[in-house]
């Protein structure tokens, strides 16, 4: 048990229409292997962005509220049926006992809908649950932009978020903006999105029938802003602005604040649908136009809004106000407030942890214990009760993080230990105290996920071949595709006989650094890279012209013909894989590519996605390439 | 420009000795001539964990002040063709195959190497336009450059270049001001992967080998071996390889040394030219004295004054 | 095989004067020996630095890199009109190899014993080849050293043997000047004369060039100053 592994993935496992199930097989691997809360093990995302984690701890997707809470649904008559339907019960297999530790979500559920409503939320009017929106179905990306097509989503406030590049299937985008009434754009350069009425291949005419309001507010880069990042590791590191926005450009929560409080206004003066969620939430910051994130920091961590008592926590009591030390304390009795249970401890009343930069590891494992912080409780290996056999002795005595303390009765370590403090290894305690059943989950019960409780081999909506497991099945039976005129989808036999990925280059970052001088001198022009042999069959040579075009569109870009992509022999047959980096489009610095051939690479990717995350399948469909 | 740390070991086109010489550190190890805090220093570059993201390009060009300029696309990741008067570090990369068929894609970190033995120091003529320091870093001082390009000439890993507008060559300092300051290179802070060490010749050594040793015992990299060429004494900069065997794939010459013409023409030729025309200009003298001016028959006809 | 020996309009000569070079020629070698004069000096200070102060003394050490070549340019220039204007009288007879014979006869001033020579002697002649020679060498590296920059990288290995090349050939130049200035102004009384105003006298005609001045009695009456000692 010396030999621990980890398993580091990134967007070429999650781009995919069964890219949950991946994860799924490296878990269950994982486990099986005895790897999950050891030191070095684990299974780690490489994030594409630097603050994706807390993009999702803070819920900033459709489907889950800030701590991962799940959404209140039309079906949830009142607080007290969501609470309950969210809320696992206990289940204890055999001797081993569980913690089930979301049997504390009404607290976290309780203390959220204060910090959101503040005084408007009581216990009389139900914690001011019918504020929240209750929602009635898939809302992921893909979705919003397939509405905006159908004339659904008449609107739309796209904050960095560069729509019309990211795709997938970006005509469709683009169509859709056209139809639409307004778009405002918040982004640090005039974009595809707030400019898509200048794509390539756009008529006159065309032009002359777009009736969509565009608004573009300049926004803040993210040396500009200060705020925190959170980390693959669940770090929380605070980062201080190093300049100040250019011209008049505003940092993003002020334009959002500003937007907030005149709509805000708007509903008192002239009313509306249904005023009090937004005349109910609460915007209690010293400068509200521009709110301190600092302030917001310490919101989200949450305070004690009376004074809170708990004779087994040390200290025992907090004072109204005063900044809580960590989710233990949160209370479903209207007496906490925290804007996500997991950040409780983040910004205590000492000061900001997230701030803290102490370099000593002791231990020698990487800990770190005093450089940032991480949730949840600065506990850096998540289930790291499972480092210990079952007497309470690390696995490793050379690399011990947590540890069994018989004379002081609880568990102690070179980390926080993920645990119920004082159960005894006696208790037989599970170690994943998230888990119902205190146990890591081989077989997924209950509709956890949405296409089966095992992983099974899928091909990609868009495949070379077919399944050989199961040819009449070849790809996820339960992957969610579109069904307007601009969702097409390529079959065997229509010509498409060459596999498309598309990644990312170190030297550039998404779609913003065709704007860097410095980035484009390190690679200037966009490019498809392309096997010898490939090259050789098509008569393409390093640095021509070329085509590469999906059943839906054509991109356009210079042709690197390389030994490092080698053709597969898939089911017999001799087939080639091309790959695209995604960083150009139609705005930025020239790209080499005249005006009417400057495609965004998300032209060719097909509109399916994975039914679990809704990740579109960006990572495999199928392309010819020609010389242009 | 006395700089603590900057110890001058060796001056281009200088006669006579460095001033304030023989300061420094030997390689018996022993101190002379008084307190020397200086030490040779050494920059491992290890192309077995670099993945050639460019960092150190762009933090020397942004130390130095360069432009970021427009480039084109060459059916390769590499940002130019080669090194040039304003863009002294470039990482160099090659499509290449394992004997196996495993393709090997190599990126080596290119740049001055600091040659203990600098051919670029030796060839120039013109009086401190190069400047060999005690701790190995040989710097250009522009303001007595002449633009004859005879380090060009000179350097066996072509790293000099000429600017046309100004007519001065430039190339890698080692970031000699950085370290004159106590700080490390600009490349060396900026990489990401720590591919790139900095500290002592000795230390760097060390470690170098360390690392060969440990990818010929580890890995299929049987041949792995560290470059630190001694046909120019040594470097400053020193490679760990995939290949000792093959420096060629990485774009380094096998075997340089300061080209055999420089060293001719600096060495034996200098100081055989100097006492020939010496002793020609004394030849001539003493055949003047012995012999005298050329009578004219006239003279010696009036049997006079033969001379 | 006599030279083009013009004498000026109306200038005469004085008695016993016989025209040694024309103004042509004496313009040549003298644009050529200045030129080549600065280019030794700003040559010297780029071989080693002992002597490097010559640069200073000339403009510093960019102004030198910037004219040696183009000099170096003009001398050449002025060497290729100087093989229109003596190719011919410098070709090597087998008087000029019976001359040579009696080289050491003739730096031990025992003319006496030395045989006579034509318009240039041995001496001069092997003079004027090892510089016309080493001239040639000294352009075309000169050249290659001019624009360094447009030598492909491929080719670089040639430049280290091309300053070689250089050196060597200006060394070579440095010490026939060296004889060269020794002999115009020391040995040899009247050579300079000749070079700067054109005239010799008689005697030193026919004493240091008797063929010449007989030929010239035969052939160019004209080049002698009417009633000269000896012409008749």
């Amino acid at each position: 048990m010396k030999k621990v592994g980890t398993i580091i993935y990134s967007v070429g496992w999650t781009h995919h229409s069964f890219g949950t199930q991946i994860i799924r097989t490296a878990a269950m691997a994982q486990l099986l292997l005895g790897n999950v809360g050891r030191a070095g093990g684990g299974v780690n995302a490489l994030r594409g962005h630097s603050n994706i984690q807390g993009a999702t701890d803070m819920a900033g997707v459709f489907d889950i509220l800030p701590g991962y809470l799940k959404v209140p649904t039309p079906a949830d008559a009142d607080f007290a049926a969501y609470i309950k339907r969210i809320t696992p019960t206990s289940a204890k297999p055999k001797e081993w006992d569980s913690f089930n530790y979301w049997s504390n979500t009404s607290k976290f559920a309780v203390s959220f809908m204060k910090a959101m409503y503040g005084d408007k939320a009581t216990k009389e009017n139900d914690w001011a649950f019918n504020y929240l929106p209750k929602v009635d179905r898939k809302y992921s990306w893909v979705e919003m932009w397939d509405n905006m097509y159908k004339g659904k989503v008449k609107g739309l406030l796209a904050f960095g978020m560069n729509g019309v590049a990211i795709g997938p299937n970006s005509q469709k985008n683009i169509d859709a903006l056209k139809k639409a009434d307004w778009l405002v754009v918040c982004d640090i350069y005039p974009e595809e999105t707030s400019s898509f009425w200048e794509s390539p291949g756009i008529t006159d005419d065309q032009k002359k029938q777009i009736k969509t309001e565009v608004y573009r507010l300049p926004g803040a880069g993210f040396a500009e802003k200060d705020g925190t990042f959170v980390n693959s590791a669940r770090w929380l590191q605070w980062k201080w602005a190093a300049v100040p926005t250019p011209g008049q450009a505003m940092l993003d929560h002020e334009i959002l604040a500003r937007i907030f409080l005149k709509v805000r206004e708007l509903y008192q003066k002239e009313g509306g649908k249904f005023p009090d969620a937004i005349l109910g939430a609460t915007w209690a910051y010293s400068n509200p136009n521009s709110p301190s994130l600092t302030e917001v920091a310490k919101e989200i961590n949450g305070k004690a809004l009376a004074d809170v008592h708990d004779d087994k926590q040390t200290p025992t009591d907090w004072k109204a106000g005063q900044q809580l030390p960590g989710f233990a304390w949160l209370r479903d009795d209207g007496t906490t407030s925290c804007g996500n249970w997991l950040y409780c401890g983040s910004w205590p009343d000492a000061g900001s942890n997230t701030q803290r930069r102490g370099t000593e590891d002791p231990s020698g494992l990487g800990i770190y214990p005093n450089w940032a912080w991480s949730w949840p409780s600065n506990r850096r290996v998540l289930y790291n009760r499972a480092s210990c056999d079952v007497s309470g002795k690390p696995w490793d005595p050379a690399r011990k993080q947590i540890w069994w303390n018989e004379s002081a009765g609880k568990w102690v370590g070179n980390d926080v230990p993920d645990f119920k403090a004082d159960s005894k290894p006696s208790d037989h305690m599970g170690p994943f105290i998230m888990q119902p059943e205190g146990l890591g989950r081989l077989f997924v019960p209950l509709a956890g996920l949405a296409d089966g409780p095992f992983p099974e081999f899928y091909e990609p909506m868009e495949s070379p071949t077919e399944n050989l497991l199961h040819p009449k099945q070849s790809n996820n039976p339960v992957v969610k595709k579109y069904s307007t005129d601009m969702d097409k989808y390529a079959k065997a036999g229509d010509g498409f006989d060459i596999v498309c990925t598309s990644y990312r280059l170190t030297e550039h970052y998404h779609y913003w650094t065709k704007n860097n001088p410095m980035n484009m001198e390190l690679v200037p022009e966009p490019f498809v890279e392309i096997p010898e042999d490939l090259a050789k069959e098509k008569g393409i040579a390093g640095g021509d012209k070329v085509k590469v075009s999906s059943v839906r569109s054509t991109y356009y870009c210079k042709a690197m013909v390389t030994k490092r992509i080698k053709p597969m022999m898939i089911n017999g047959k001799k087939t080639y894989q091309v790959g695209i980096p995604i960083h150009w489009g139609y705005k930025g610095l020239g790209d080499g590519r005249p005006e009417e051939e400057r495609t965004p690479i998300n032209l060719l990717s097909p509109t399916v996605i994975d039914p679990n995350a809704y990740t579109p399948e960006f990572k495999g469909f199928l392309v010819k390439i020609e010389k242009a | 420009m006395s700089n603590g740390t900057l110890e001058i070991k060796a001056i281009s086109g200088h006669r006579g000795g460095v001033p304030g010489g023989g300061n420094y550190q030997q390689a018996d190890g022993l101190q002379h001539e008084g307190a020397s805090r200086s030490y040779d220093v050494c920059k491992l570059v290890d192309t077995t964990t670099c993945i050639g993201c460019k960092a150190c390009e762009v933090a020397c060009l942004e130390w130095n002040g360069y432009e970021f300029r427009e480039t084109m696309f060459a059916n390769t990741y590499q940002t130019m063709p080669d090194t040039a008067w304003n863009f002294w570090n470039l990482i160099r990369f090659k499509e290449d195959e394992a004997e196996d068929g495993t393709p090997q894609w190599l990126m080596r970190k290119d740049q001055c190497m600091h040659c203990a033995e600098p051919g670029c120091l030796i060839a120039c003529p013109a009086d401190g336009a190069i400047v060999q320091y005690t701790n190995g870093i040989v710097d250009f001082n522009q303001e007595n450059c002449i633009g004859c390009q005879y380090c060009v000439t000179g350097c066996p890993f072509n790293i000099p270049k000429f600017n046309e507008e100004t007519k001065k060559v430039y190339k890698c300092t080692l970031c000699s001001d950085r370290v004159g300051a106590g700080l490390e290179p600009a490349c060396i802070k900026s990489c990401p992967t720590g591919c790139l060490h900095f500290g002592s010749k000795e230390d760097m050594k060390f470690e170098a080998e360390k690392r060969a040793t440990q990818l010929r015992a580890n890995t299929s990299y049987k041949n792995a071996g560290v470059y630190d060429p001694e046909g120019v004494d040594g470097t400053h900069v020193i490679y760990v390889l995939h290949d000792i065997n093959a420096p060629e794939k990485y774009s380094l010459p096998r075997n340089p040394t300061v080209p055999f013409f420089v060293k001719m023409w600096k060495g034996p030729l200098k100081w055989i030219g100097g006492i020939a025309m010496g002793l020609g200009v004394a030849t001539l003298f003493g055949h003047y004295l012995r012999f005298g001016p050329k009578p004219v028959e006239e003279e010696m006809n009036q049997g006079g004054k033969a001379r | 095989m006599s030279s083009n020996i013009v004498v000026r309009h109306g200038t005469d000569l004085r008695e016993n004067e016989v025209v040694r070079y024309t103004f042509k020629e004496r313009i040549c070698h003298w644009i050529s020996g200045l030129s080549y004069v600065y280019l030794m000096a700003t040559g010297l200070a780029l071989f080693t630095p002992y002597l490097y102060w010559i640069a200073y003394v000339l403009g510093g050490g960019p102004t030198i890199r910037f004219w040696h070549p183009i000099v170096g340019f003009l001398f050449f220039a002025s060497v290729l009109w100087m093989h229109n204007l003596w190719h011919n009288d410098m070709k090597v007879t087998d008087e000029d190899r019976k001359w040579s014979k009696t080289m050491p006869e003739y730096v031990t001033n025992q003319d006496h014993k030395v045989a006579p020579a034509g318009r240039f002697n041995g001496g001069q002649k092997q003079f004027y080849w090892a510089m016309f020679w080493a001239s040639v060498g000294l352009i075309v590296t000169g050249l290659v050293m001019w624009f360094p920059e447009l030598m492909p990288r491929a080719l670089h290995w040639v430049l280290p043997i091309v300053v070689f090349v250089h050196v060597v050939s200006a060394l070579v130049t440095i010490a026939a000047f060296m004889i060269h200035i020794y002999m115009g102004l020391f040995f040899v009384k009247g050579g300079a004369e000749g070079m700067l105003w054109g005239r010799v006298s008689t005697q030193w005609a026919k004493s240091h060039h008797r063929l010449w001045y007989e030929k010239l009695l035969k052939e160019d009456r004209g080049s002698i100053a009417p009633g000269s000692k000896g012409a008749d």
